[in-house]
């Protein structure tokens, strides 16, 4: 039947468009998932860690590299034909991680006594104030945050837990309008062990006598030691001491020669978190894209011409994300984590934090997609903003 | 003559046994086992039973953590599972371990109870603490009508699971239970800001209250429904504390158990003898009687140890916690030398010394 059809060109020629038709009409309807949000109130909340991971010390009796020190966002958006991105005292923004609400007990960064740091923070606080579970504050960026989150990847029962989950609510007046889930990552997996291990002593011992040998210093007649007392730290704000050279400069160029002995697969995880915690566990990890294919090696990371935290891996590089048109992978001259699209969305509310961009390879990174729209990966279902289907085309830059 | 000499030397043998009875522990009457690890860098140790097998976890070479098993004077340190990523926190003197077994990145951990070799696997509860009667408390991931998964306290019994509920937020947690079946944990209050140290008993669950400040959980509870745990004072600083508990669930006294270091602490255990461990400052400390010692100083000088908390304690005073041991993080089990005593008998014994001097005393003066 079919083939006797076909011996007319023209109803082939009109079967063929019709099939085009119906292909392009399911595949725009499968991109745009119209009516297969999960959201169906007024308000709805994005969560996002700044980095994606957070390092800190296990024990601070003898050195400090980083504190317990979390970032959490959160953009709130007012669903509509025209969203709106609310910035303002009428809403209250809240979080809590209820799996860990005491840090004190488990690690000794408040028993420690950094004298730049002010001295020994108090209990259940972190450097810029806050606590485990507190209030966010608007930021000049259209969203929310809480500064330095004292977070640490043991939770009240005892379990290792570096992705725990924060539940952010927002509310007006005595109402919940809005409220989402995200992991607050935190993990203290540092390995220095693996070769500062001389027997007898602790890690943070062979690694400041090694220092005292190397470099004439007395780390060790001086503990507790703060590195960015003398390494200048952006992650801290610290300006470190004239002639030194900064904490990355000086932790890369000093072990970039020293890392042959180290047969994994992310050489990265001996120092950064880590063989068992894989930090790395975004999009880029499931496509077996490395630390180094964007980050560069050891040299490059500890270049002293680079300026630490500042200057990060560019999406948009001549190797990767530069074939879209129409879209931005970050605004020029910003770096992801900070850069919105769309209308002042931040990047990192549809498509999650850095080193967890979605899909990610955790369930708990999934979790707001998820409950957001239905499914996992990038936010790309209009109606988890829009009660209406916007009449013109989906931009991906700040504006159309 | 010879009476005399016998009298006398009664004297001194009972006077002798009477002073040392009733002087006050020394650093050397203890004795502080380091228990290894699995390999890899550090270990904690989390429970012991009174037959002194103790549990915890630790790390192996390969960074993996893995929960284990040591059983005093007999067995080294080994893994309860295999290779499979776990902890352990709770051994029952039935020799019962609640081990949790979970992979980084997932929303729900699994629980495992271990008979000896007999797995009963426990699907999506996270296995927390267990008692003589084989009852499991932990938690399970509830998922709610927008998406969101929170855990909730649940308690296990012969293939039976059953949430214990929560005091108005979204989320509760068990952590310990007595022989009678009664829970200690925390729970969210609605609103989700603060938490409160909760009791379960007898199909109730109640709020425990706090030290005159916001949040409390409990940690630790024994059979004369002793509770123990962290609660803010008025001043906002969590310190440990013991709670006495009706049997009816009523909190009838809330004490504040001080700190080491005048700024925080938590208490985690609570033997038969109402002896309390935990941690202040980084320190691991024992309260007794009114009185809280840091670990520390019973140990001998030149230890190489750092004890940093006491996670647990038996009946026989034997504490189980983590330290640094010449600068490594360890699991270490502390022990009073010599034969078993009760571990509440300081106060005891000292009376039963004073006792024999002057019954000494009385012999002598008669001949």
């Amino acid at each position: 039947m079919i083939v006797h059809l076909w011996r007319n060109q023209e109803v082939h020629r009109q079967w063929l468009a019709w099939q085009r038709f119906l292909v392009v009409t399911v595949a725009c309807l499968a991109l745009a998932r119209i009516g297969e949000a999960a959201v169906n109130t007024p308000y709805v909340v994005f969560g996002y860690n700044d980095l994606g991971m957070h390092c800190m010390n296990s024990d601070f009796s003898e050195m400090m590299i980083l504190p317990p020190f979390n970032t959490l966002h959160a953009q709130v958006i007012r669903r509509g034909l025209e969203p709106e991105i609310i910035n303002n005292p009428d809403v209250t923004v809240l979080y809590v991680v209820p799996g860990v609400t005491t840090a004190t007990d488990k690690f000794n960064y408040w028993a420690s006594l950094y004298a730049t740091l002010g001295g020994a923070p108090p209990p259940e606080t972190g450097l810029a104030g806050n606590k485990l579970s507190g209030a966010m504050v608007p930021t000049a960026s259209n969203d929310w945050y809480a500064l330095g989150i004292p977070m640490v990847p043991t939770d009240d029962a005892g379990r290792e837990n570096p992705y725990p989950l924060a539940l952010i609510t927002v509310t007006q007046g005595a109402t919940v309008i809005a409220r989402t889930q995200v992991v607050v990552p935190v993990s203290t997996e540092m390995s220095c062990q693996l070769c500062h291990n001389t027997p007898g002593i602790s890690t943070a011992s062979a690694i400041l006598s090694k220092h005292d040998q190397l470099h004439a210093t007395t780390l060790m007649a001086q503990r507790p030691v703060l590195c960015a007392d003398c390494h200048s730290d952006n992650a801290l704000g610290l300006p470190g001491q004239p002639g030194v050279s900064n904490l990355s400069h000086a932790m890369h160029g000093a072990h970039a020669s020293r890392m042959g002995s180290i047969t994994l697969d992310r050489v990265c995880y001996v120092c950064h978190p880590g063989v068992r915690t894989q930090c790395q566990r975004d999009i880029h990890f499931l496509y077996n894209i490395k630390c180094v294919d964007c980050h560069g090696d050891m040299q490059a990371v500890g270049s002293p011409a680079r300026n630490p935290w500042a200057e990060e891996p560019r999406c948009s590089s001549t190797a990767c994300h530069n074939n879209r048109p129409g879209f931005q992978y970050e605004q020029p001259g910003t770096l992801y984590r900070n850069s919105v699209g769309h209308s002042s969305v931040h990047c990192e509310a549809c498509h999650g934090s850095p080193h967890a961009i979605v899909l990610a390879a955790t369930e708990v990174d999934n979790l707001q997609a998820l409950t957001l729209q239905g499914h996992t990966g990038p936010i790309d279902n209009c109606s988890v903003c829009h009660t209406t289907q916007p009449a013109e085309a989906f931009f991906h830059r700040v504006e159309n | 003559m010879r009476r005399n000499r016998a009298t006398c030397g009664t004297y001194l043998i009972v006077s002798l046994l009477g002073c040392e009875l009733a002087s006050p522990t020394e650093a050397s009457d203890y004795v502080i086992s380091d228990l290894g690890t699995l390999g890899g860098p550090t270990s904690a140790a989390m429970g012991i039973n009174e037959s002194g097998v103790v549990v915890g976890y630790s790390t192996k070479a390969d960074a993996s953590l893995l929960a284990f098993r040591w059983d005093h004077g007999i067995a080294p340190i080994a893994p309860l599972l295999g290779d499979l990523q776990s902890q352990a926190f709770d051994i029952a003197d039935t020799g019962k371990i609640a081990v949790m077994s979970f992979a980084l990145g997932e929303a729900v951990t699994n629980g495992i109870l271990l008979d000896g070799g007999l797995e009963t696997a426990l699907s999506g509860f996270a296995a927390r603490a267990v008692n003589e009667s084989d009852v499991v408390v932990g938690q399970v991931v509830v998922t709610e009508p927008d998406g969101l998964k929170f855990e909730r306290a649940a308690m296990w019994q012969n293939g039976v699971l059953n949430q214990l509920g929560t005091l108005g937020g979204v989320s509760s947690f068990a952590y310990a239970i007595n022989d009678m079946g009664e829970v200690v944990g925390k729970s969210l209050l609605a609103g989700n800001q603060a938490w409160h140290a909760m009791l379960y008993s007898g199909g109730t669950l109640r709020d425990l209250g706090t030290l005159g400040g916001a949040c409390s959980q409990a940690y630790g509870i024994n059979n004369a429904r002793q509770v123990v745990g962290v609660a803010d004072t008025v001043s906002a600083r969590p310190h440990a504390f013991l709670y006495a508990v009706s049997a009816s669930g009523q909190v009838t006294s809330r004490l504040d158990l001080g700190t080491l270091d005048g700024k925080a602490s938590a208490a985690y255990a609570i033997n038969e003898g109402g002896v309390v461990v935990g941690s202040s400052g980084a320190r691991a400390f024992q309260w007794a009687a009114g009185v809280m010692t840091d670990l520390n100083t019973l140990l001998p000088s030149g230890s190489g140890w750092v004890l940093e908390d006491a996670r647990d304690i038996n009946n026989q005073g034997w504490i189980v916690g983590r330290g640094k041991h010449n600068g490594q993080e360890r699991a270490y089990m502390l022990a009073p030398r010599g034969p078993f005593i009760p571990a509440v008998s300081e106060w005891g014994i000292g009376v039963i010394g004073l006792v024999l001097v002057i019954a000494g005393t009385l012999i002598l003066k008669r001949n």
